[in-house]
C-alpha cells in the first residue's frame, strides 16, 4: 500500500459539527459582556466623583461668598462703631 | 484575475470588515478557515470533541489579535500556528481528551477508500510522538512542504524532513508487523 496516499485520505480537512461559527461568535459575546460591564461600572464611578467633585466645589464657593458677606457687615458695624464714638467725642 | 486571486481579495476585504468590528464578517472568517483549524487539532489529538475546544480557543484568540492580522495569507499562517501551539500545550498540560466510541469512529472521515486499514493507521499515527504527529498533519492534511512547516513550527527545514522521515520509517514498520 502507499502509505503516503492513506495519510492524505485520512488526514484530509473535515468540517466540525454545524453550528461551530455560532457556539464561537457566542463565546466572544460572553467573554466580551464583563468588560462591557466593567466599563459602564468605571463610567459610573466617574460620574460619582464628578458629581462629588461639583458639590464639593459648591460648598466651598458657598462657604467663601458668606464669608466674604459676613466680614464685609462686620466692616460696616465697625464703620457705624467708629462714627459713633467720633460723634460722641466732638 | 484568477478565481484564486479574487477569493484572496474578498478575504483580505472581509479581514477589513472584521478589524472594523462588523461581527458577520468575523462569522465569515470563521466559517472560511474551521476545517482547517478544527482538523489540525482532531487530527493532532485524535479526538473531534477535544479538537472542536482548541478550534474555539482558536478563534477566540483571533478575535483578540485581530488587528495584528495583516493579509489573509497572514491570516492562514497565523491560524495553523496558533493551532499548532494549542494543540501541544493541551497535551502538555494534560487536558483529558475524552475518545468514546463515537468519537474513535468519527476520527476516521467517512467517505476513505479503505475504513479498516484507516482505523488501524489512526492507531498507529495516534502512538506516535507528539511533534512527529503535528509534522504528519500539516505536511499530509495542509500539503505543506518541509520550509513551510518549518517557519510555523520554528525549526529548520532539516529538523522537519527528519522528524517527517522517522515517522513514516515508523509507521511503515509497524505497518509491515500487522
Amino acid at each position: 500500500m502507499n502509505i503516503e496516499s492513506g495519510l492524505k485520505d485520512l488526514l484530509r480537512r473535515s468540517e466540525p459539527p454545524p453550528g461551530f461559527a455560532n457556539r464561537v461568535m457566542k463565546r466572544i459575546a460572553e467573554s466580551s459582556r464583563p468588560r462591557a460591564r466593567a466599563w459602564r461600572a468605571l463610567a459610573a464611578a466617574a460620574l460619582i466623583a464628578v458629581a462629588l467633585g461639583g458639590w464639593g466645589v459648591h460648598v466651598t464657593l458657598r462657604a467663601r461668598n458668606e464669608l466674604r458677606l459676613a466680614m464685609r457687615i462686620a466692616a460696616e458695624k465697625v464703620a457705624q462703631a467708629q462714627q459713633q464714638v467720633r460723634a460722641v467725642s466732638r | 484575475m484568477s478565481a484564486i486571486a479574487d477569493r484572496a481579495c474578498c478575504s483580505d476585504e472581509t479581514l477589513l470588515r472584521a478589524q472594523e468590528g462588523d461581527g458577520d464578517a468575523f462569522a465569515e472568517i470563521i466559517e472560511e478557515h474551521q476545517a482547517m483549524v478544527f482538523s489540525i487539532a482532531c487530527n493532532f489529538i485524535g479526538s473531534r470533541d477535544a479538537g472542536e475546544e482548541i478550534a474555539q480557543d482558536v478563534f477566540l484568540q483571533l478575535y483578540r489579535n485581530l488587528r495584528g492580522i495583516q493579509s489573509s495569507d497572514h491570516l492562514r499562517f497565523w491560524l495553523r500556528q496558533v493551532t499548532s501551539r494549542k494543540c501541544i500545550d493541551a497535551l502538555r498540560r494534560g487536558t483529558p481528551v475524552k475518545v468514546g466510541l463515537e468519537t474513535v469512529s468519527l476520527a476516521v472521515p467517512p467517505g476513505v477508500s479503505d475504513p479498516f486499514l484507516a482505523r488501524r493507521l489512526r492507531r498507529l499515527i495516534d502512538s506516535l510522538p507528539d511533534m512527529q504527529r503535528l509534522v504528519l498533519t500539516l505536511r499530509y492534511q495542509e500539503d505543506l512542504g518541509p520550509a513551510d512547516i518549518g517557519d510555523l513550527l520554528g525549526m529548520p527545514a532539516n529538523t522537519v524532513k527528519s522528524i517527517l522521515h522517522r515517522a513514516l520509517v515508523a509507521l511503515r514498520n509497524q505497518l509491515g508487523d500487522l
